[in-house]
């Protein structure tokens, strides 16, 4: 770093930071008038991002061990607030929850308010207590608590389970990113975000990572803020759309109402069902079904040879021909994926997640109460979000990094503030979304749709898709499908934005993952290391010794490439979708770690069988009810109906009931080691 | 590790405050009252409501650090 740099305060490099953001959006803009490809103000943006990323790492490089587990201890409050929200905001957060809310409403709230919940419980109840324990990982507090080896490797397994599911999320975001907006093929998208998420982490760290999030999280609220005021000022003349959030809900109740009695989007939906019982016939008896359609086929086939025009028609033809010849299995897995696909969209058709009457949305009549909207599923989600957050090791790691116990305490507080600059954006980006397309797209001759409509469908043809399916020449709602993931990341060309902003924004969800990646994997690494590698643990955080805190760093950072291989590996097999990952990790960490933390700083007499037990219960308890999901395919309930992706809860409550069961069983054979 | 009696009485407000303002986020739901202003509620008061909780109750428990220091976080 250059001396005039150095000489800045944090404050002035956060200025220079800021006003640079804003001279490349503005310089990339004034590019792509004058005829720049928008691949290279992609590449270029995300480039650059990655870049100043890197250099950051890179500039906070370090060789004492206390720097590279806790930052020193001497991150000040504001900024260790500023890169926990930027740790905290996962790709999930930052590409879905618009994306959520945009297409089921209050069923959506649920993320937001668990989220920002948890940050309580956090305050409350953990992070000012580990902070002064002083343990940098859980398992050393949970060893140093409750003593023994058996704790220490049960959440020494937890952090790496949780930790693990999550990372491959983020990872995978990456790679969703970089091979939407840069053209690279997913694999090499993941390799070139493994990339960057190794240059800020490897050789500095957490004092690197801190820093590095400090950015992050500044081009993560560009990204979300200037959309945001753009869509405000062309839909409601106002810089502030939060302060008329109402009044653009009951707008939008009002589109969705309409909607409802259209008599176009009914042909749809009869259309759809239409198409429906002819696939369950043709999958009743496959092989008859077989028969006829290559007879029609073949029919087909006579007639488009005779004219000249269908030379493309006739290609579709014979591709046919040849699928309905072929093995007869790979017809019928087509059929099912059609199948599939048609009662998704029917699903979707009869949601309305905004309209405000509770007739309509179905929530006044018990009997006609979905699963998603169940009562008790809509709290169990919400504390198991809460408690995830308040459970979570990376972020708990994030509050070693804070100079003090009250720093600590100050320091939630200001994490919790950025989120929410964040959190009040984005609903209200999900209304102004659905208006733009309420308003500007359905309706419209399917011949004049918007350009980023065609484009999307044909990069991402899973995401967004749409058909004239009651072939009334005109987009319906129910005709589009606009998948949740993409949303955020299609915002700007669905406002008609500048390209720039489409790269800024891509550029925020890629800061969000790697972020969250970085936090996560360091995470992992410094519980891997402190366990594999036992030397370590021989008061290397006290040694002033050069030499042997460069040598007893080598082994951590070999862990971390090691570890952010294995992630990358599992991410390229694309697993489920990026918000079941969440979730998952969300309940393993809040039934397994929540009430041992709690119970070993509230509770005198909670003792190492109790802890054993509860985490053990915990963890095997959630992972029987999550496994009861198969997918989005359909929903598993559960007791009280509330659904296997918040079964966590149960997980929970069993981890509770073994912490009492447990330390009241085994007071004699374990005396009381609240030593703390 | 345990907190003083004085700064548990504390925890237990906080604790009280959040649960008080998820349920009420939640109750809308449970009666089937969704309307906008529900949406305000939900995604725009609480939040902001659980923001006041971490800063008062962090304002507090730092003053009380001053006043009385008992070695206690």
């Amino acid at each position: 770093m250059t001396s005039w740099l150095r000489k800045l305060t944090i404050n002035g490099r956060m200025l220079l930071g800021g006003f640079v953001l804003l001279n490349v959006i503005v310089g990339l803009t004034l590019a792509e008038r004058s005829g720049m490809r928008r691949e290279v103000i992609s590449m270029m943006f995300l480039g650059l991002t990655v870049f100043v990323y890197a250099i950051v790492g890179i500039a906070n490089r370090t060789n004492e061990p206390l720097q590279y587990y806790a930052a020193g201890r001497s991150v000040p409050a504001l900024y260790n607030g500023m890169a926990t929200a930027a740790d905290w905001m996962s790709a999930a957060s930052f590409i879905s929850l618009v994306g959520a809310l945009y297409a089921s409403g209050y069923s959506a709230a649920v993320f937001l308010i668990g989220w920002t919940g948890g940050f309580c419980l956090l305050a409350l109840l953990v992070a000012p207590y580990l902070r002064k324990a002083a343990e940098l990982t859980l398992p050393d507090y949970f060893a140093r608590r409750y003593g023994g080896y058996t704790i220490r490797l049960l959440a020494t397994l937890a952090v790496l389970g949780c930790s693990f599911i999550y990372v491959v999320a983020q990872i995978y975001a990456v790679g969703l990113i970089s091979s939407r907006f840069l053209g690279l093929d997913f694999v090499l998208g993941i390799v070139l975000g493994l990339g960057s998420v190794l240059l800020c982490s490897f050789l500095g760290g957490m004092k690197a990572i801190t820093w590095t999030q400090v950015a992050q999280y500044v081009v993560m609220l560009t990204a979300v803020v200037l959309p945001l005021t753009w869509l405000s000022i062309k839909q409601t003349d106002t810089i502030l759309p939060q302060l008329s959030y109402a009044s653009l809900i009951d707008q939008l109740a009002s589109h969705e109402k309409d909607l409802l009695h259209n008599p176009s989007e009914k042909q749809v939906v009869i259309a759809y069902q239409r198409s429906l019982s002819e696939l369950d016939g043709k999958l009743k008896e496959p092989a008859l079904a077989i028969k006829i359609e290559l007879e029609q086929q073949l029919t087909q086939l006579k007639v488009a040879r005779s004219t000249v025009e269908q030379a493309q028609q006739l290609t579709d033809i014979e591709r046919q021909i040849k699928l309905l010849s072929g093995d007869p299995q790979r017809v019928i897995d087509k059929w099912q994926r059609q199948r599939l696909e048609v009662v998704q969209r029917l699903n979707n058709a009869v949601q309305s997640g905004w309209v405000l009457d509770s007739k309509l949305s179905g929530i006044a009549e018990p009997k006609n109460v979905k699963s998603s909207e169940s009562r008790l599923n809509f709290l169990a989600l919400i504390l198991i979000l809460c408690l995830g957050t308040a459970s979570m090791p990376h972020l708990l790691m994030r509050f070693q990094t804070t100079s003090s116990v009250a720093q600590t305490r100050s320091s939630v507080g200001w994490a919790l503030f950025f989120i929410l600059l964040l959190y009040l954006c984005l609903p209200v980006l999900a209304v102004l979304v659905k208006l733009e397309i309420l308003t500007q797209v359905v309706g419209q001759s399917i011949d004049s749709l918007p350009r980023w409509l065609s484009q999307w469908s044909r990069s991402v043809p899973d995401l967004v898709s749409f058909s004239d399916a009651n072939r009334d020449g005109r987009l319906q709602w129910n005709e589009l499908v606009l998948g949740g993931d993409a949303v955020m990341l299609a915002l700007p060309e669905i406002a008609g934005m500048p390209f720039a902003i489409t790269a800024l924004v891509a550029a925020g969800g890629l800061a969000a993952a790697l972020s969250t990646a970085d936090g996560l994997l360091l995470s992992m690494t410094a519980v891997l290391s402190r366990e594999l590698l036992p030397w370590l643990n021989k008061n290397e955080l006290q040694s002033k010794n050069y030499a042997s805190q460069y040598y007893s760093l080598i082994g951590p950072k070999i862990t971390l490439l090691v570890v952010t291989l294995c992630a990358s590996y599992v991410a390229v097999q694309r697993p489920a979708g990026i918000v079941a990952l969440v979730t998952l990790a969300f309940s393993m960490a809040a039934s397994t770690f929540f009430v041992p933390i709690v119970c070993g700083i509230f509770w005198r007499r909670a003792n190492r069988g109790g802890a054993v037990m509860s985490m053990l219960a915990g963890a095997s308890v959630t992972l029987f009810f999550t496994g009861q999901s198969d997918g989005a395919a359909s929903v598993t309930l559960l007791w009280f109906g509330i659904q296997a992706e918040a079964g966590g809860i149960f997980g929970v409550l069993a981890s509770a009931v073994a912490m009492v069961v447990g330390t009241w069983c085994t007071t004699k054979f374990h005396p009381i080691d609240a030593h703390l | 590790m345990k907190p003083s009696s004085r700064k548990l009485g504390y925890v237990w407000m906080g604790v009280l405050a959040w649960l008080l303002v998820t349920l009420v986020a939640v109750w809308p739901v449970a009666k089937g009252q969704i309307a906008s202003s529900y949406y305000v509620w939900a995604l725009q008061v609480a939040p902001l409501l659980y923001l006041a909780i971490v800063v008062v109750y962090a304002w507090v428990m730092n003053r009380d650090d001053k006043q009385h220091d008992d070695g206690t976080p």
